[in-house]
């Protein structure tokens, strides 16, 4: 016995040593994740009966898909209001980010504090926060709308002056909107950039020096600089970052369509239609984050290949 | 001291005052969004000092003019303080802990180690992060609520057990290498375990070392920037965690600090629909700093490992 486990070879013998640090995962992923992934499928095509003693399957079929899709007004609405988020938050947390990142990564003096401030929505950003925050900034506007009041100041600047004031000076609204979007998200942006800020400068400090120090001596200017090599070298990061940014902000606790997944499961009882609209929704999700990585991927520049 | 003709004293004015007109510009960005990322919480704070003569006041913006502790009572009291507290640092402390050991023995396995099913793990460890927790929802709710692995639980106490309002569903996964985002966290170990040169390795190994003893002695105290990264990731998000909590602890008594934050208008105002925001929302916002606050002093003292152990962790490589 002792003689056959010395003739393995030494592939072998790192193979068994390595699934030995790694199975542990996979009994975990089994049991935590793998089963319940499996089961919630099992139940979104049912009608769940949940009491003390277990619960009772009734198999439905695809009702609870049909009913999701043709019958629910809110699932649609939030669906699309998420998407419709994602969609313009995504180009502006990365473009912003980058921005920061880039500021971030050169050297000044108070950069520690200036870093420290940036990074704080990381620590202090909670869903729970922010839904709080949010909440209230909106009954403020109506009530400070009303009385004029103090508390019409909210903890959050929104651009609602600047929107009319851009009004009056353009009229034309429709031209207008996605400027005003942008303006009244620039808070929401600032505050869930945190992370993707951190990757992006882990992102620039990998890139060689030697290659700035080529294009400082060719004469380069910062523009082409930042075109022709922080671009390029840094794509593969935006590729992590948008997916990152896609999956937060899917799974965010200030997410219309989670918030309505939970309602449905513990308010109204209804455990097999929500498990059929998370699931529902785990597939979209799925869709735009395949459609992303294949649109992005295609203009990625790998340097190694 | 040098003397310049005269072109090349203007060019270097204009060198310079171009140096000092993107400082500025610099300057007056960062304090701009410096004001926009600091204005919520300077505003919650302001506000939750005002007496209420002061929210009634117009002329009182920033700056209260009668300082006042009442509302810090009151959400204190409202947020159950010292209990919620105690349980907040349980769930994050425990599972931060063994996050820590857990995905880094994993990344190990997976950065160091050739075999044939490696790429697929990493890719269902990848996946794992893009499944909202919500899917997983129901399926882990009954499954806690009759807690048994392989029927073991019931061949030795004759019932399943009912884990539900107790913070097990928290902690047990992340025993195993899973629960909160802990994709990202063996995600980190293994990018930086890569890194790793491989000549220590080596010589551990002729010296005659386990991969075990190798990954204790050679490994870990070399990972102490990832190890701070995972562990600081894992501490902030499971104490600003609301998901997991409201799902699995009924118990008022057992309700965490953000738990209790996302419902404090509820226990403020006892539930009724109609409230005067005048009264409810600066202790509100005391709840809101009261439970950021311990988040917030850590952060001031770790701040320059969060920053600088992410750099080297090389999360993207």
């Amino acid at each position: 016995m002792k003689n056959k486990k010395k003739l393995k070879t030494l592939a072998q013998r790192q193979a068994r040593i390595g699934r030995l640090f790694v199975y542990p995962w996979l009994v975990g992923f089994l049991i935590f994740f793998a089963w319940p992934f499996i089961q919630s499928l099992i139940f979104s095509f049912s009608q769940l009966d949940v009491s003390p003693e277990g619960y009772k399957l009734i198999f439905v079929g695809f009702r609870n898909f049909i009913k999701a899709l043709r019958e629910d007004p809110n699932f649609i609405r939030y669906l699309f209001t998420e998407i419709g988020n994602i969609f313009v938050n995504i180009p502006l947390i990365i473009m912003f980010s980058l921005f920061i990142a880039i500021l971030l990564n050169q050297k000044f003096k108070g950069r520690t504090i200036v870093r420290a401030i940036f990074f704080l929505p990381v620590v202090v950003m909670s869903g729970a926060l922010l839904y709080v925050l949010e909440s209230n900034s909106l009954e403020q506007f109506n009530i400070g709308a009303q009385s004029g009041m103090a508390l019409s100041n909210s903890p959050f600047l929104r651009g609602i002056d600047f929107r009319l004031f851009l009004v009056r000076i353009m009229g034309n609204i429709p031209f207008l909107m996605p400027i005003i979007n942008a303006i009244d998200r620039i808070y929401e942006i600032i505050w869930k950039s945190g992370v993707q800020i951190l990757i992006f400068l882990a992102g620039l400090q990998s890139i060689p020096p030697s290659l700035y120090e080529v294009a400082h001596v060719e004469g380069a200017t910062s523009w082409e600089i930042f075109w022709k090599i922080t671009l390029p070298m840094i794509s593969p990061i935006i590729l992590v970052n948008v997916i990152y940014t896609v999956i937060d902000s899917f799974t965010d606790y200030s997410n219309d369509v989670l918030r309505y997944i939970l309602e449905v499961a513990f308010r109204q009882l209804n455990h097999g239609y929500s498990a059929a609209i998370a699931w529902l929704y785990f597939l979209i999700i799925g869709v735009v984050l395949l459609v992303i990585i294949w649109v992005i991927s295609k203009r990625v520049f790998y340097m190694n290949e | 001291m040098l003397k310049y003709r005269k072109e090349e004293s203007i060019l270097i004015l204009k060198h310079k005052l171009y140096g000092w007109f993107m400082m500025l510009l610099k300057i007056l960005l960062f304090i701009g969004l410096a004001y926009v990322l600091l204005r919520p919480v300077l505003f919650m704070l302001s506000t939750a000092l005002k007496s209420r003569e002061d929210l009634i006041d117009p002329t009182v913006v920033w700056l209260p003019k009668h300082l006042t502790l009442e509302n810090f009572k009151k959400a204190f009291y409202s947020l159950n303080y010292f209990n919620a507290f105690k349980n907040s640092l349980l769930v994050s402390i425990i599972p931060a802990i063994f996050n820590v050991i857990a995905c880094s023995m994993i990344g190990y396995g997976l950065a160091r180690f050739k075999f044939k099913e490696r790429e697929l793990i990493f890719a269902l460890i990848l996946f794992t992060l893009v499944v909202p927790p919500q899917v997983l929802l129901i399926p882990l709710y009954v499954f806690y609520q009759r807690f048994d692995i392989l029927s073991l639980i019931k061949l030795i106490k004759g019932e399943p057990l009912n884990l539900l309002n107790t913070y097990y569903p928290i902690i047990l996964p992340t025993i195993l290498g899973g629960g909160l985002r802990s994709g990202l966290f063996i995600y980190i170990f293994r990018q930086f375990f890569r890194g790793m040169s491989k000549e220590l390795e080596e010589a551990a190994y002729v010296d005659g070392a386990s991969p075990f003893q190798t990954y204790v002695k050679i490994f870990v105290p070399n990972s102490i920037p990832a190890i701070i990264t995972v562990f600081l990731f894992s501490l902030v998000w499971h104490w600003n965690d609301v998901f997991e909590p409201s799902v699995f602890i009924g118990d008022f008594e057992k309700y965490t600090l953000s738990l209790n934050l996302a419902n404090i208008r509820a226990i403020i105002t006892g539930g009724t629909q109609i409230w005067d925001p005048l009264l409810i929302l600066p202790p509100q916002y005391a709840g809101a700093i009261l439970v950021i606050l311990p988040m917030l002093i850590f952060y001031i003292f770790t701040q320059r490992f969060f920053v600088e152990s992410v750099e080297r962790t090389g999360i993207v490589g």
